[in-house]
């Protein structure tokens, strides 16, 4: 039978940003699968080694947009390990906050599109709306909706507003309540059951050899977290679990999502619950000419995506010798992609390319 | 697939009456947070010209110009042999909101206000002197405290 070519994206089909697939078929069945990044290219590394250091921080949140916080708080985190410095504990419980907001707003929009891609319309409706009472709060925390420029080396640029823990937790209750709508129409569906079993397998074995993180790794039975393995902000204090599924298929991979969010809820009551007084921000060097000492320094963080990773080395000047980012899409999005493709109908590639929650800025940095 | 399953449909019934999330634009007006990051206002008479926002504007988005640029100053008088204070001009389309200018403002001058909508045909209009004769001066945003200032000074009463 004759194969022919056929271009996925780079709008928005199975991720959210720009990034395409060429594909190679026969009839609807997919036989090679070509990932083809650069349209979100923006030059990330290079531009942060020609910025001071306070000048890198509104561009790292960039790195990813529906997830932008564990950028902020990996970048701050390098530089804080680079002065020796550690932020005071208040700072630590509002970035388990924000950072905890930022996976449940962007598994949200994961949700939303997964259900789409499967012809669930009402769930984008739904998640999105729901996510713009998390974007709610990041105004009133941060005065940035999307782009927070929050976290700053040696801590967080503002305290908690009055009335924000209130609001926080009139919010996850009612996140709460809707997770029982959410399964009558999506998780319990037998729609979704039917077309996202099976579908996308990757196995333990291969998880660990290809470098898969985060979420899909878990959904292929590996128990790994950086937050319970290497904790950092407030995680060492909290109490949550690491959910783990074992099918590794485009379900799990999903489910698993979904029993994060229910674990990101009770680590942000806790932290609400328990967040200590005190100030909000380290000593650091003034900002007008923050130079950091000589070194180079590895730092790690969750996100929602998988392990994140800022390698920072300093010559001892107001810039960044090199900052080299490590994004967890970058195996989602192309090695893995590659693999799991071939051999799948047409119509599962977007819900496939939406299972391994992809951001393609991490890709293109 | 249980008997209860067939049913199910009949809950979606409950969204009928449900308030919708939604805000009617032209009719319900969506008020931004407290400390909202909008456009800047700039008290000039309190600005004391240090161009700490200009050197620690991440995109180069804030120009330093005399004072004299600024119609309301135009016709001020200058002695001899004194330099003219100069005041932040920002350039709205590089301007990415961080709000770093207002957290190393030493005078505590420059503030961001709640205003966020504008609409103009002449891209110019977009290139302007921060300052306080603006209708939305007293719609105040992200305004620096103590705790939040990165130089750590504290405002004056």
């Amino acid at each position: 039978m004759k194969t022919y070519e056929l271009f996925i994206g780079p709008q928005h089909v199975g991720i959210t940003g720009n990034f395409s697939v060429i594909l190679e078929l026969e009839g609807n069945v997919v036989k090679k699968a070509t990932p083809n990044p650069g349209f979100l290219h923006r030059g990330f590394e290079k531009l942060m080694e020609m910025r001071g250091f306070i000048h890198n921080v509104p561009i790292v949140c960039r790195i990813c947009v529906p997830d932008p916080d564990p950028n902020e708080a990996n970048y701050a985190m390098a530089v804080e390990k680079l002065l020796g410095i550690e932020p005071p504990p208040r700072a630590k419980y509002i970035r388990t906050i924000v950072l905890e907001f930022s996976r449940i707003a962007s598994h949200l929009f994961t949700f939303g599109g997964h259900a789409g891609s499967i012809g669930l319309y009402t769930i984008p409706n739904w998640t999105i709306s729901d996510r713009d009472f998390i974007l709610d709060l990041f105004e009133m925390l941060t005065g940035g909706r999307v782009y927070h420029i929050f976290i700053y080396p040696g801590g967080v640029r503002r305290d908690l507003p009055d009335g924000f823990i209130e609001k926080a937790k009139d919010v996850l209750n009612y996140l709460e309540k809707r997770l029982d709508d959410y399964n009558k129409l999506y998780f319990d569906s037998y729609m979704f059951k039917k077309r996202a079993r099976g579908i996308g397998i990757i196995n333990k074995e291969d998880a660990i050899e290809w470098g898969v993180t985060g979420p899909n790794l878990r959904a292929s039975g590996v128990k790994a977290d950086t937050r319970k393995d290497d904790p950092y902000a407030a995680y060492g204090e909290l109490d949550f679990e690491i959910p783990v599924l074992t099918g590794g298929d485009a379900y799990d991979r999903i489910m698993i999502r979904r029993m994060e969010v229910v674990e990101s809820i009770k680590i942000i009551r806790q932290a609400l619950d328990n967040i200590p007084d005190g100030p909000i921000r380290e000593k650091v060097p003034n900002p007008m000419r923050f130079i950091v000492p000589p070194g180079d320094a590895y730092v790690k963080v969750e996100s929602s995506k998988g392990e994140y990773g800022y390698y920072m080395v300093s010559n001892g000047k107001d810039k960044p010798y090199r900052v080299y980012i490590r994004g967890a899409s970058m195996t989602h999005g192309i090695h893995i992609l590659e693999k799991l493709l071939p051999g799948n109908y047409l119509a599962d590639v977007s819900q496939i390319m939406f299972s391994l929650d992809v951001c393609p800025p991490e890709i293109d940095r | 697939m249980g008997i209860k399953n067939y049913f199910s449909p009949v809950s979606a019934l409950k969204f009928l009456v449900k308030k919708p999330v939604t805000v009617r634009v032209p009719y319900e007006k969506k008020e931004p947070s407290e400390n909202y990051r909008g456009f800047h206002i700039n008290d000039i008479e309190k600005c004391i010209g240090c161009g700490n926002c200009a050197r620690i504007c991440p995109p180069n988005a804030i120009e330093m110009v005399p004072m004299t640029e600024y119609p309301k100053y135009k016709d001020m008088k200058v002695e001899e042999g004194k330099r003219i204070k100069k005041i932040p001009k920002i350039d709205y389309g590089r301007c990415c909101f961080c709000a770093l200018c207002v957290d190393v403002c030493p005078s505590f001058s420059l503030k961001l206000s709640r205003e966020r909508i504008q609409v103009e045909t002449d891209k110019e209009a977009f290139v302007f002197i921060a300052n306080n004769d603006v209708s939305y001066k007293d719609n105040l945003g992200y305004v620096a405290n103590e705790k939040s200032h990165l130089l750590g000074l504290k405002p004056k009463r």
